[in-house]
């Protein structure tokens, strides 16, 4: 009853809060939305077959499970004629994919799928896909295509696979996307299986049938079906999802952060302005307990109601992100927006939870109120600080300082979220002692106006802050978050900019780039009219690991003569550790096609990216994975070659350092711009709020002031000056707080790039940010106190 | 004036050399300086003094909203200044109830939501009846859904009378109780307390500064400089009593 009547009597405190998890929980919705959406769909060329057996996964350095292990072509097809027996399966087909792509006229055909687009003829049968016209292909030089590729049977088509382009004949078209060679030669070219389909004699005996292949089977692999199939998405799907969801999840983290700030800064501001209040239920009898609980409570109820608006936004707001991630081009192919009833429910559980995570500080704060203070004539604070403000206070800025150290020497897929941690935990630490500062800075900043003015105003902004300085440090608070976000995330972009490409290109110096064009990677047929120039072949390869199992790691196959040793590998420093292998061990290596060599490890050096964790001779990785292909060929200058064959490109060391980042700067930009409009977005509206509501709190002095003779002028110079003061200081210790982690984030550039930089900010944003916040307050201080003050503005001014 | 143990604990509320100081070092003011009094059950006690003599915080102190700096103060028997503060606010909600000068009322509560919040606190079912009698007894039947803000300050204040007495307490405390309203309504409600002194034997400690409002009550105490410097007995019958609570006053401001 009592939060209810509290909620209604104290709207104002609680408006932003409202708004705040509105739009977290909206922002939480809608990413769980677009993740629920773009979950792993069973792809379509699968779609006839009800039950698959795959193999057993292999975990990655960190121990979670990842790839599965091939099967080698002769396990592969034991493990077929077993399933084969199986009551009620009409046959098996073992599917393989592997890169593939038709070239016309001397250019690659545009394909997403090209990595996984070459089958077996069988594989046909999954879809199934039913030829158009022709045959299916019979001997080794034919294959059968896409009828939307528009090569009639008969003709001649150039495709192009990990070993280079070859001529075939078209024996036929299908009614659906791929290259089908025939079985043998699908063998040929990828013997490693990843999945063997079971059909049926009556689909619906799927689970059944599962089950009776699963005692078949046995811990040779996995039976899936249904919509466990998905598991089998081909990678570069894989890949588009990882980066569209690292976006959205960085929002929602960010939105998290804001929330529960914004929430505990203002739930704080309405408590301390309540506790005369408070005061008197507890000289009516409630007990400490009850007046937390209460505290929680209407925090819990405004929490759900700005949760359950949040979660019906966040279903008009996902068709954008969708428009947006669609554009940036991080979606899996076919992506819809699907609404289903967990992502709004969990966002509005988060939002509810994530309010009474914020309202925590707030309702201590309320339970340590004393019964007097209800007798008490003004409001009064008893100490800046308490011993918990104390302790957090220097708890945040003390891992804030170590997450900036951390930034400066972490590697680059973490930089940003390690920079933008330390962010978030110093505007914390800044927030919690503020008050601190506020009393030093008040007194300098107004001492030479006072010494020298006659007038009240300075006099009473000087005395309000100095008295309260806990209110003012809460009424600073969304200032900090919004400046320091806003600063802090352009900043790192700025600083990115001009770090990578001058490191790249210092690195690259006197060398050409010979990259894919048009094709996932470069084909052995490229790399071999180019002789000279480090011509990298990435593969994964997997080794067991005391404690921990079969591992998969990344491996590469080098031309590079100082390590291109038959049966040797080189290994890194952390991977040699991780695995507990030094020089002179030899080791078993399991590639993708199911094969196991022995290597002998020659060297163990410091970790270098440039040359590999793993490196092994090229040509045993070329022997193992013949559907790999290359990334990258670097050449020195003096080799440079004239012209580069169908599918690739060349290029010089800064126009690649510059295009190789912006492709990534395009994702970490519009990252940034949807970070930065996110914080300031909610900060603004919290620097409003409190703005408004300490302006509404004051009603009873200016009461007082007005009747001691007070102009309208007067109270609201002194009003906006007060305002002005606070807001200023709250610039500044959000500048202040972007220091650190910006500091760490360029001396780690610093270092991984071999490049002198330094911090770079965004002008454009900064100045942005500083006078959006303090214009926001002022405006929100001065229409408030206005229209507090006016109905008595008869009186002569 | 000695009071023995027993009799500390058969009064209603037991001071025994209450000290009370605020601030440290140079700015420490003593507002109560070693008071020893007890405020027998039934009576209605009137605290005068001049301002600033510590009125205000002896009844704090007494009714256990504040703690003494030093000496002990035993309410229905027991003493508070062993509890932790959870076990005063129970002590508290069973035998004390507090009314001020102004700032009573919860305000987003109706009349009637105000008088049941303490028996909400206590955690007891709300019995409307119980409720409508209480306001009924102060004249407001009328008035239960009524929110303060539509009530005037005599209404206000009787509302809080109301609450305070819902649960029944031992002891009423009120600090100026009629600081804030006009000549008539502060005689309403006087004359509200006297009779639930005469009928209901409700101990009644009452702060004020007003020789009037103090010439309901059974005793007056008189402070001064945060020690008890007078104390007398009113003949009910007499009709000279603010007269002379007015001299006493006087005597002792010079
Ligand atoms: N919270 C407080 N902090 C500091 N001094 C106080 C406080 N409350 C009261 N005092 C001081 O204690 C003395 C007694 O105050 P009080 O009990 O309110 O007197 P009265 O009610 O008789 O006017 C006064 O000098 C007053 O200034
Ligand atoms: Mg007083």
């Amino acid at each position: 009853m009592l939060a209810l009547a509290n909620i209604r009597e104290h709207w104002r405190g609680f408006v932003a809060a409202f708004l705040a998890i509105a739009l977290g929980a909206a922002l939480i919705g809608v990413t769980l939305i677009v993740y629920h959406s773009a979950r792993p769909q069973v792809q379509p060329r699968l779609a006839g077959a009800p039950v698959l057996v795959i193999p057993p996964q292999a975990v990655n350095e960190s121990g979670t499970p990842k790839d599965r292990v091939p099967w080698g072509e002769a396990d592969a097809a034991t493990l077929a004629d077993r399933l084969a027996g199986v009551d009620g399966v009409a046959g098996t087909v073992v599917d393989r994919s592997f890169y593939a792509q038709a070239f016309k006229d001397g250019r690659p055909v545009a394909d997403d799928m090209a990595e996984d687009a070459g089958h077996g003829w069988s594989s046909t049968r999954l879809a199934p896909y039913a030829l158009t016209a022709g045959t299916a292909p019979t001997t080794a030089d034919e294959v059968a295509v896409d009828a939307a590729l528009g090569v009639a049977p008969g003709e001649r088509l150039e495709v192009n696979l990990a070993t280079g382009p070859r001529q075939f004949r078209v024996s036929g078209t299908v009614d659906g996307p791929g290259f089908f060679f025939t079985d043998a030669q699908a063998a040929q070219l990828d013997p490693g299986v990843r999945t063997i389909a079971v059909l049926l004699e009556n689909p619906a005996e799927a689970v059944t049938v599962a089950e009776r292949a699963r005692g078949v089977v046995g811990s040779a692999g996995a039976v899936v079906t249904g919509e466990e199939r998905a598991a089998l998405e081909p990678q570069f799907v894989a890949h588009k999802r990882f980066l569209g969801t690292q976006l959205i999840a960085a929002m929602a983290m960010l939105a998290l952060f804001v929330t529960v700030f914004v929430v505990s800064a203002t739930l704080a501001l309405a408590t301390a302005q309540r506790r005369r209040e408070i005061g008197l239920l507890r000289t009516i009898g409630a007990h400490p307990k009850q007046i937390r609980a209460m505290i929680l409570g209407e925090a819990a109820v405004v929490g759900l109601l700005g949760a359950v608006v949040g979660s019906l936004l966040a279903v008009l707001l996902a068709p954008l992100m969708k428009a947006v991630l669609v554009r940036l081009d991080v979606t899996p192919p076919g992506f819809a927006i699907e609404v289903a009833a967990w992502p709004l429910l969990t966002a509005t559980a988060i939002g509810t939870g994530v309010a009474v995570v914020g309202a925590w500080a707030a309702s201590r704060m309320a339970a340590k109120v004393a019964p007097v203070e209800a007798l008490l004539g003004a409001q009064v604070e008893k100490r800046p600080m308490t011993r918990a403000r104390w302790v957090f206070g220097l708890l945040a800025a003390g891992l804030g300082a170590l997450l900036a150290v951390v930034t400066a020497v972490t590697g680059a897929d973490d930089r940003i979220n390690t920079a933008l941690g330390a962010a978030m935990t110093l505007i914390v630490a800044a927030a919690l002692l503020a008050p601190v500062i506020i009393g030093p800075a008040v007194r300098a900043l107004t001492a030479p106006i006072t010494r020298r003015s006659t007038s009240a105003g300075p006099m009473l902004v000087r005395a309000e802050l100095l008295n309260a300085t806990r209110r003012a440090a809460a009424t600073a608070a969304p200032i900090i978050a919004a400046v320091g976000f806003a600063v802090l995330i352009s900043g790192m972009v700025e600083t990115m900019r001009t770090a990578y490409p001058a490191g790249e290109t210092k690195k690259l110096a006197g060398q050409v780039l010979i990259e894919p064009d048009g094709t996932p990677g470069l084909s052995d047929a490229v790399v071999g009219e180019i002789p000279v120039g480090k011509a990298a072949l990435p593969t994964r390869v997997f080794l067991h690991r005391p404690g921990h199992g079969v591992t998969v790691i990344d491996a590469l196959g080098s031309r590079d003569p100082r390590w291109d040793k038959p049966g040797e590998a080189v290994l890194g420093e952390g991977t040699a550790k991780l695995f507990g292998l030094s020089a002179g061990q030899t080791v078993d290596v399991r590639f993708v096609d199911g094969k196991t060599e022995r290597v002998r490890i020659s060297q163990v050096l410091p970790d270098d990216p440039g040359r590999g964790a793993f490196v092994l001779p090229r040509q045993l990785v070329r022997s193992h994975d013949r559907a790999a292909l290359t990334d990258t060929i670097f050449v020195p200058q003096a080799n440079a070659p004239m012209t580069v064959a169908a599918g690739a490109s060349l290029h010089d060391a800064e126009s690649y350092a510059r295009a190789d980042y912006n492709t990534d700067a395009r994702l970490t930009t519009s990252l940034a711009m949807m970070l930065i409009v996110v914080a300031v977005g909610y900060s603004g509206l919290a620097v409003a709020n409190s703005m408004a509501m300490a302006a509404y709190g004051r009603k009873a002095d200016f009461a007082v002031m007005r009747s001691a003779g007070g102009t309208v002028r007067q109270l609201m110079t002194f009003a906006v000056g007060e305002t002005v003061l606070v807001a200023g200081i709250g610039v500044a210790l959000g500048l202040l707080v972007t220091l650190p982690p910006l500091a760490g984030m360029a001396a780690g550039l610093s270092e991984v790039t071999g490049a002198d930089i330094s911090i770079q900010l965004n002008g454009g944003v900064v100045a942005l940010a500083i006078v959006g916040s303090l214009l926001t307050a002022t405006v929100a201080s001065a229409a408030v106190t206005w229209r507090v003050i006016r109905p008595r503005t008869a009186v002569t001014g | 004036m000695t009071t023995t143990p027993q009799a500390a604990i058969s009064a209603a509320v037991q001071l025994t050399t209450v000290r009370k100081t605020y601030g440290t070092g140079e700015r420490a003011v003593t507002a109560l300086d070693g008071v020893s009094i007890g405020f027998a059950a039934g009576t209605f006690t009137a605290v005068m003094g001049p301002s600033g003599s510590g009125k205000s915080t002896l009844l704090q102190c007494a009714a256990g909203l504040d703690q003494p700096t030093s000496g002990q103060i035993h309410i229905a028997g027991q003493d508070i200044g062993a509890m932790d503060e959870g076990r005063r606010t129970v002590l508290r909600r069973e035998h004390i109830g507090f009314v001020f000068q102004a700032f009573n009322l919860v305000a987003s509560l109706t009349a009637a939501q105000n008088v049941e919040l303490p028996v909400r606190f206590s955690g007891k079912r709300v019995d409307r009846a119980q409720v409508r009698a209480a306001l009924a007894r102060m004249g407001l039947a009328e008035r239960a859904g009524h929110r303060p803000s539509e009530l005037s300050g005599g209404q206000q204040q009787r509302v809080a009378l109301a609450r305070a007495l819902v649960t029944r307490p031992d002891v009423l405390f009120a600090d100026e109780p009629t600081g804030a309203l006009d000549t008539a309504t502060s005689r309403e409600v006087l004359h509200l307390l006297r009779r639930l002194v005469d009928q209901e034997s409700q101990t009644t400690i009452m702060v004020t500064h007003d020789p009037v409002a103090a010439s309901y009550a059974d005793v007056v105490v008189f402070l001064k400089d945060g020690q008890i410097a007078d104390r007398i007995l009113l003949d009910r019958a007499a009709p000279s009593n603010p007269a002379l609570i007015a001299a006493h006053l006087t005597r002792l401001e010079n």
